[in-house]
């Protein structure tokens, strides 16, 4: 099931990990966020004023070429 | 550089020289050089036996202080007209710290032995110079009350922070820390007082960050309180 922008971003790097690199790419603070259990990816691109069709894109695509964890 | 003749106008605008009559700049000049330096040259290095003192007429020069553990901080910059270099006022026969040239830079250099002479016999002169460490006095209180006043909200910011990964929840006014927390619980986590916890929650509630009511409060908008509390600027 691809990525949706109501997903936590902490949620997101602990079952893709890969997509960590998607949020350090972007210069993203999520990242061990205090806040990132209640940050949706909606949330974090708002808060860091980038498009989030485009982060989203992003994310499933590191996703996809990266290991899932349970 | 001995013998050039160097003109009073060069320096007769200066605070610093205003004072003084023509006759007792030339004196003054006369025992100077004048020395000119290229952008990214170091004038002085911190630690060096200070010879002599300066100051600049034209360009912009930075004075940086390496810590014992290797920071380096911009302590200040220097502009056309004021005086750099100055080890004796801090009663130091060394640099306290490393000049760096900004822009290029032209300014005048008196051997340092000259220093006490130059004030006994010009105390206008003197005046002037404690005009300039007063000056630089004046900015260093403010720095000091802004970085402790940086640092408070600092450690607030994340004391909220750990409360909305501990007990955070979201809500339609943003994230409710469910749990009653008391001004005074964030003044005890944070080393700080009940009277500056008010003051920055309510600065903050004006800022639209938070929101604020009896034990209880709502991050408004999180990732700003992230920038405060990771020492970005959040505007």
């Amino acid at each position: 099931m691809p990525i949706d922008s109501q997903e936590t971003v902490d949620e997101i790097m602990r079952r893709w990990p890969a997509t960590i690199a998607v949020f350090l790419r972007h210069r993203m603070l999520c990242i061990g966020c205090p806040v990132g259990h209640l940050h949706t990816v909606a949330d974090a691109s708002h808060d860091h004023g980038l498009d989030p069709g485009r982060l989203l894109a992003d994310l499933r695509a590191a996703a996809d070429g990266g290991a899932e964890r349970g | 550089m001995a013998g050039q003749h160097l003109d009073p106008s060069l320096v007769r605008g200066f605070d610093l020289f205003r004072p003084l009559a023509d006759e007792e700049i030339e004196t003054l000049i006369s025992r100077a050089q004048s020395r000119r330096f290229a952008e990214g040259d170091t004038v002085f290095t911190q630690g060096e036996t200070a010879a002599a003192f300066f100051v600049l007429l034209h360009g912009r020069v930075k004075a940086i202080r390496t810590t014992p553990d290797g920071h380096q901080v911009v302590v200040r910059h220097v502009g056309p007209g004021e005086l750099f270099g100055i080890a004796p006022v801090l009663r130091s026969p060394v640099y306290p710290a490393t000049a760096v040239v900004v822009a290029e830079t032209v300014a005048l250099a008196w051997p340092i032995a000259d220093w006490s002479s130059h004030f006994l016999k010009h105390p206008s002169l003197a005046l002037g110079a404690i005009a300039t460490v007063g000056d630089r006095l004046a900015d260093a209180n403010a720095r000091i009350v802004e970085l402790s006043t940086e640092e408070v909200e600092r450690r607030i910011a994340h004391a909220l922070l750990r409360l909305v990964a501990q007990a955070g929840r979201k809500t339609e006014e943003g994230i409710l820390i469910d749990f009653p927390i008391t001004r005074q619980d964030l003044a005890d986590m944070t080393g700080s007082t009940l009277a500056t916890v008010s003051r920055t929650l309510s600065a903050w509630e004006d800022r639209g960050l938070v929101r604020n009511a009896r034990r209880r409060v709502v991050v408004v908008a999180p990732h700003r309180l992230r920038l405060i509390a990771d020492g970005a600027s959040e505007r």
